[in-house]
């Protein structure tokens, strides 16, 4: 606030009180005292004088109680003209003393005021400041605003403002970095499912040609044994291609709004078999948990964890459990395992492509990727709550505000 | 032009002429002041009990102080102050003017005296011893300053107002303007207002300069 602004308030502020103070203390209370001591008060009071000094000699039996009376009445008009002979010194000390009262009483307001204008004026420096960072693309911008008035809610969602735009950056970051991997993905596929195609068929008809060429031999049973290898490895490059293939092509997601509590609870009894050295469980839910979501892609997502936690815990075994909560503006479903969690190492490029500490053959590292893209097309995210060597926790997001959903069963 | 400056002029010098007269003619006759066995005493007070700004005070019932305050100086430049005091208080059931005068002697002279005329006759007769010329020296006129304060009640008339207000105020349920007032000292906001407020102011002053011729020692 502009200090020009506020002085001439707090003087515009004063003269107001001024004129109200003296027209009240003029007009009001100076009369009251005019009434008091009024001339038509005094001279009747001298007038009953006279009168009690001639009825008391008129009735003399009555002498001393009309001596008592006169007394009394002139005792009241000696004060009154006593006050009436004070009046200039009685009003003046009124005066200064509700005036110095006032004075202080306003003198004390305009400080606060203007201690509270000076305090705002910092606070909105502070606000313009941190508009500033977020205008110059500043990522987790912090106000320092503890009050819940109005700046304060300001500076508040501002703050939140700031993490959003954060929060997407790393999104559109994500996104991008997949759409290129997922690009590289089609090119590789495209590029060795042609030849992987060409020879698996030259291959079958060597095997057919080794298979008809009369009595069995050594060196025709070493040519299927190879044919066959040849035809393992084959296959395994096609899956490999598949793999690519399913990454590069992942479809977008048909969100319906349902409650994840029922979908969770399905899928731990449907896949309570599915990987031997696991158990499944869930905690249930406080409360409904909605969420937009596309029920085969997140159980995709779902199975890529477990698969990922029966990896890791190997022949040991080991209890995945789901939860479910609802904060900020977001449904959580965790996934947390008793594994030895993930290795330090990775963590940082843990949803990149071919992210993996697996030996080879035992996966490509794109089914995180795979399904951080599938939360990210949810307008969510994928993201590594907790890891120790007691577990890992897995924590998908899903907003709670998305429009443009279907409503679900 | 000339002309309006000329009448301008003749208007101002009659405005000085009277209010010179109206001055002159306010101004108290001056009282008498002598040196008599040490002491200086004022007599033959000035007439000012049958003045329009006196006379009305006196008739109130109220005690009306005559406050004498003298200062002389001689020509040594040596000074010495006193005074003296005259309460009047016209009591009236009775009817009578009750007086009371004390110089520096201590001597009290008290007298009832029932009319205003015969205050008056007192009030001139009166002789007060007001200053000890022990501090003085004999060579040359002293000059003597008088002043005659008329404050319009007492001391004990403003006390007593004082309680009855802050009991009026404090208490009105009360309701009786013949109760006396509390006895006890007057404390707080409203106490102070009233006691710095209500509180003995001189009516009216009177001034002469006098000279005087010392006694040979």
């Amino acid at each position: 606030m502009n200090l020009k602004v506020t002085l001439t308030t707090i003087l515009g502020l004063l003269a107001a009180a001024a004129l109200v103070f003296f027209t009240f203390e003029r007009e009001l209370a100076g009369a009251w005292f005019t009434f008091g001591v009024h001339p038509e008060v005094t001279g009747l009071l001298e007038r009953s004088l006279d009168d009690q000094k001639r009825l008391a000699r008129g009735d003399p039996a009555h002498a001393p109680l009309y001596r008592q009376r006169f007394d009394a009445t002139r005792a009241l008009l000696g004060r009154l003209r006593i006050l009436e002979l004070s009046r200039g010194e009685i009003v003046g000390r009124y005066e200064a003393l509700l005036l110095g009262l006032f004075a202080g009483i306003l003198t004390l307001g305009s400080t606060i005021y203007a201690v509270r204008a000076r305090r705002q004026e910092v606070r909105l420096t502070r606000l313009q400041g941190a508009l500033a960072e977020l205008a110059a693309g500043g990522t987790d911008v912090r106000v320092g605003e503890r009050r819940r008035d109005l700046i304060g809610r300001i500076a508040a969602m501002i703050e939140e403002t700031s993490r959003v735009i954060a929060r997407d950056r790393r999104r559109l970051a994500s996104l991008e970095n997949l759409s290129a991997w997922q690009e590289a993905a089609r090119r590789q596929a495209h590029e060795m499912r042609t030849p992987l195609t060409a020879a698996r068929l030259e291959l079958s008809r060597l095997r057919e040609i080794a298979g008809h060429a009369g009595p069995a031999g050594e060196a025709e049973a070493e040519t299927g044994r190879l044919a066959e290898s040849a035809l393992a490895e084959i296959d395994r490059l096609g899956r490999l291609t598949q793999a690519f293939t399913a990454f590069a092509r992942l479809p977008e997601p048909t969100l319906n709004r349902r409650d994840l509590g029922p979908f969770l609870a399905e899928y731990v009894e449907t896949f309570a078999a599915a990987w031997s050295n696991l158990a499944l469980r869930l905690v249930p839910p406080g409360g409904a948990c909605a969420a937009a979501f596309d029920p085969e892609m997140v159980r995709q997502v779902l199975v890529n964890l477990c698969d990922n936690s029966a990896l890791a815990l190997g022949e040991r075994g080991g209890t995945v459990t789901f939860s479910l909560a609802t904060a900020n503006g977001w449904t959580c479903l965790e996934v947390a395992d008793d594994g030895p969690g993930v290795a330090a190492a990775i963590r940082p490029r843990l949803f990149e492509p071919y992210a993996t500490t697996r030996r080879v053959g035992e996966g490509m590292g794109l089914g995180l990727a795979l399904s951080r893209k599938i939360l990210l097309d949810h307008g969510g995210d994928l993201e590594l709550a907790a890891s120790s060597g007691e577990g890992a926790v897995f924590r998908l997001l899903f907003p709670r505000v998305f429009p443009q959903v279907m409503e679900g069963p | 032009m000339r002309g309006a400056g000329w009448r301008i002029a003749f208007l101002w010098g009659v405005l000085l002429s009277a209010l010179s007269a109206a001055a002159f003619a306010a101004a108290p006759e001056a009282p008498a002041v002598e040196i008599r066995e040490r002491v200086l005493a004022v007599s033959n007070l000035a007439p000012v009990l049958g003045r329009p700004e006196v006379r009305p005070h006196l008739m109130t019932g109220l005690t009306t102080t005559f406050l004498l305050e003298v200062a002389a100086v001689d020509g040594a430049g040596h000074r010495a102050k006193g005074g003296g005091k005259v309460d009047v208080r016209y009591e009236l059931w009775d009817e009578v003017f009750l007086v009371s005068a004390m110089g520096i002697d201590g001597r009290v002279r008290r007298e009832s005296l029932p009319s205003f005329d015969r205050l008056l006759a007192w009030w001139h007769g009166l002789d007060l011893p007001v200053v000890g010329t022990a501090p003085l020296a004999g060579g040359g006129p002293w000059n003597v300053l008088v002043r005659l304060s008329i404050i319009p009640f007492s001391q004990s008339e403003q006390r007593d107002t004082q309680r009855w207000l802050a009991d009026s105020i404090e208490r009105p349920q009360r309701g009786e303007s013949t109760a006396p007032p509390r006895a006890e000292p007057l404390t707080g906001t409203l106490d102070a207002l009233l006691a710095t407020s209500i509180k003995r102011q001189r009516l009216v002053s009177y001034d002469w300069n006098l000279v005087v011729q010392p006694e040979r020692r």
